[in-house]
């Protein structure tokens, strides 16, 4: 063989190897898995709850000797990694993905295996078990339970004579002292620079309607029903145009991200912070106790109002899992007091699973008083609704959209979302 | 005394004295019997990748672009209906225009800067590989990492700008929340893109400079030609070739401008900073609007497409 047919066939060999390690890279590791000997199983979880707590299986693993990989990513990440992963039917045993209309979509596709005669549902909240069901079958649960509301800074309140709110007049009075009075310190600070956070200004209207109009939701989805139908949320967006205008807001809500607006209050900046109680993880704050009360959508003589809470944090086993047994066995772990009071030490939130003793957060009390009432948002928002809707705060906050305005951009929403189907 | 236009004179130093022979049976160089199919394999592999990983999904997105589709379950066929509400899809327009202002403001930046920087070390003497290297490196830090350090600088809380507004006393107004403010949200995003790339357009012009003949200069040195003139008359007509290849790049880059928009303002204030790419991505990941996301995808891949070919055409002929 000559140098130049050396050559010849060592190009086509390496074109060769180079075209199947591509072919390659969109192989399933599922046919790997499978081989995989029963003694030395590893489940793959992914999800984007357990930023505080990454070690939170170790446990399992030393009890069952099942050893468990956790992919935790970060929670604007999570639909695109989802998708990815999901569509691909990657190497996953276990999703923790948020409830509603992301659930809903994954649950339909069959992304999820049926748990429905599962005993271990009886280990958490019925909410919980509610949160997890599609189409009439089980196929998860909440790991935690959260509701919204507003935190506050005790002390600063004392100190200025404010009352607790109990309708919207008093929150814009303690808004004016504040400002007034207490110096270098705002009235409230908003994380609009990531636009989710902002939809805490009008989530108990919207779940206090829903709850009121029980048929609402489902009308909004057949058409025969408008967002401008709701009158709670005109009057929220109408109230939160005031805030805006009143100058109650921290200089840089419109563009901070939640962990600044966390610090910010724990810092003191600011004497308000409306949020869910998630915020709680993390929170340090500079020589005061954080308090909560529900956003007063009420007015002066009406019955006062309620906090709202979130079908958040819902774990399921996948469909396609290679260890479908262990990884069953791994969510009903997570349904043990062990798994409970673990999340609630190292993450800062409130378990779903019953009998827990450990506390979630020093600052919990007042947190503890909002979950009983607190009214569930409905699971069955329109994606669209949920994914865009938060944004039309922030054009209330920088004054380029009218409340009307904003009502009328979630009924465009609406319109594209039934046009989906969903 | 010199009469020569230089310019004239330099374009035609860079043209072939004469045509390659053309051959009497019009085929190429080589016959077809004596094609060396090896090139022809040791292609497969960049084949394989291309049609696997571009020419693929760019056309199953063009498929998808007529369908209801939430990425998960089956597809609908819905015709010419995504394409139709994209005719009306204001938010969308808004959205193009916005693409269309980052992509200038980029441009004129990054040219500028470039230049200016490139300009700077082809005439200094001493520590310009330092410099360049210095000015490059910004362009080697990831989109993240770029993104945290401008994300410092502009904070409202504790950000760099906002204390110099402070120390200047202004203690409203945009200075104090640049990425909380409409008016000033894309030129803080815009700075920061900038900042990134102008060390990569500095290279690109500094080869440009490097490649014009010094004998052009000595004959502008004999006519007078200085300073501004000499930069008017010589040095930027004789850039063209690397103006082009910038403006290309640039363009090409930033009309599909994600990265920076989404870490820096996620769109924001109100949408203020909403590119195309930022709309495609939530349209798709946030409202489960796969299909929809698609037609836009395409719109704005054919409108990158026109204003690119269109500059290369224009470049092309002004050259010629």
């Amino acid at each position: 063989m000559n140098a130049r047919h050396s050559r010849t066939v060592a190009a086509c060999a390496v074109a060769a190897v180079l075209s199947l390690g591509a072919a390659g890279c969109g192989a399933s590791p599922a046919g790997e898995s499978n081989v995989t000997a029963a003694q030395d199983v590893t489940l793959h979880v992914l999800g984007y709850a357990f930023d505080k707590t990454p070690g939170i299986f170790d446990a399992f693993t030393e009890a069952t000797g099942i050893k468990v990989t956790l992919e935790q990513v970060q929670s604007d990440q999570l639909p695109s990694v989802l998708q990815s992963r999901v569509s691909a039917k990657t190497d996953l045993d276990l999703i923790n993905l948020r409830g509603g209309a992301e659930f809903n979509k994954y649950a339909e596709a069959g992304t999820f295996t049926n748990i429905s005669d599962a005993g271990f549902l009886a280990n958490v909240s019925a909410g919980a078990v509610e949160n997890g069901k599609f189409d009439g079958k089980s196929y998860g649960y909440s790991i935690s339970a959260d509701t919204v509301g507003v935190f506050y800074n005790t002390e600063l309140f004392d100190s200025l004579g404010i009352k607790v709110p109990t309708n919207w007049d008093e929150f814009m009075a303690a808004n004016a002292t504040i400002r007034d009075h207490a110096d270098g310190v705002a009235p409230l600070v908003a994380s609009a620079g990531e636009s989710w956070s902002n939809q805490y200004y009008y989530h108990n209207a919207v779940a206090t309607f829903a709850q009121e109009n029980p048929q609402f939701m489902a009308d909004l989805k057949s058409g025969d029903a408008t967002w401008a139908d709701n009158t709670l949320l005109l009057r929220q967006f109408e109230r939160f145009q005031g805030l805006a205008e009143s100058d109650s807001f921290l200089t840089g809500s419109q563009s901070l991200k939640y962990s600044d607006a966390q610090a910010a209050f724990a810092g003191g900046k600011a004497a308000m912070w409306v949020m869910g109680s998630w915020g709680l993880g993390g929170l340090t704050p500079a020589g005061f106790t954080p308090g909560a009360f529900a956003l007063p959508i009420n007015d002066a003589g009406e019955p006062p109002a309620v906090a709202s809470s979130l079908s958040d944090k819902i774990v399921g086993v996948t469909s396609w899992s290679s260890h479908p047994e262990e990884a069953l066995q791994l969510l009903e772990w997570m349904t043990s007091e062990e798994f409970g009071n673990a999340l609630q030490e190292g993450q800062g939130v409130k378990s779903t699973v019953a009998g827990i003793s450990a506390p979630y957060s020093e600052f919990q009390a007042d947190w503890d008083g909002l979950f009983p009432d607190a009214i569930p948002f409905p699971a069955n928002l329109a994606p669209t609704v949920n994914g865009e809707g938060p944004a039309v705060i922030g054009g209330i906050l920088n004054g380029t959209l009218s409340p009307a305005d904003a009502v009328a951009r979630f009924d465009e929403l609406q319109a594209t979302d039934n046009k989906l189907g969903y | 005394m010199l009469h020569r236009n230089p310019v004239v004179d330099a374009s035609r130093s860079a043209v072939p004295t004469s045509p390659p022979p053309a051959r009497k049976d019009g085929r190429g160089l080589r016959s077809r019997s004596n094609f060396d199919w090896r090139f022809l394999t040791l292609a497969v592999p960049a084949v394989v990748l291309y049609v696997g990983f571009l020419l693929g999904p760019t056309l199953a997105s063009f498929f998808y672009s007529f369908t209801r589709w939430d990425g998960i379950n089956a597809p609908v066929f819905a015709g010419m209906e995504n394409y139709a509400t994209l005719l009306t899809d204001d938010r969308y327009t808004r959205a193009l225009l916005t693409t269309l202002a980052f992509a200038t403001i980029i441009l004129v930046g990054q040219i500028a800067a470039g230049l200016g920087l490139a300009l700077l070390l082809n005439r200094a003497r001493r520590g310009t590989a330092l410099a360049r290297a210095v000015f490059f490196f910004p362009a080697l830090l990831s989109t993240a990492v770029v993104a945290l350090v401008w994300g410092f600088i502009y904070n409202p809380l504790v950000g760099v700008m906002p204390a110099a507004a402070s120390w200047l006393n202004v203690t409203d107004g945009p200075l104090t929340d640049v990425l909380g403010n409409s008016s000033t949200a894309i030129w803080a995003v815009s700075g920061a893109v900038v900042w990134q790339y102008a060390g990569y357009m500095m290279v690109i012009f500094l080869v440009g400079l490097k490649s014009i003949p010094l004998e052009v200069y000595e004959a502008a040195d004999l006519d007078g030609a200085v300073g501004w003139r000499r930069f008017w008359l010589i040095t930027w007509p004789l850039l063209a070739p690397s103006t082009s290849v910038a403006v290309t790049i640039s363009l090409a880059g930033n009309l599909k401008l994600f990265d920076q928009v989404f870490l820096l303002t996620g769109g924001g204030p109100a949408g203020a900073t909403d590119t195309a790419a930022t709309l495609i991505y939530q349209t798709a990941f946030s409202n489960s609007n796969f299909g929809y996301s698609a037609t836009q995808s395409v719109a704005l891949t054919c409108m990158t497409v026109v204003i690119v070919v269109g500059q290369r055409w224009f470049a092309s002929r002004r050259s010629s």
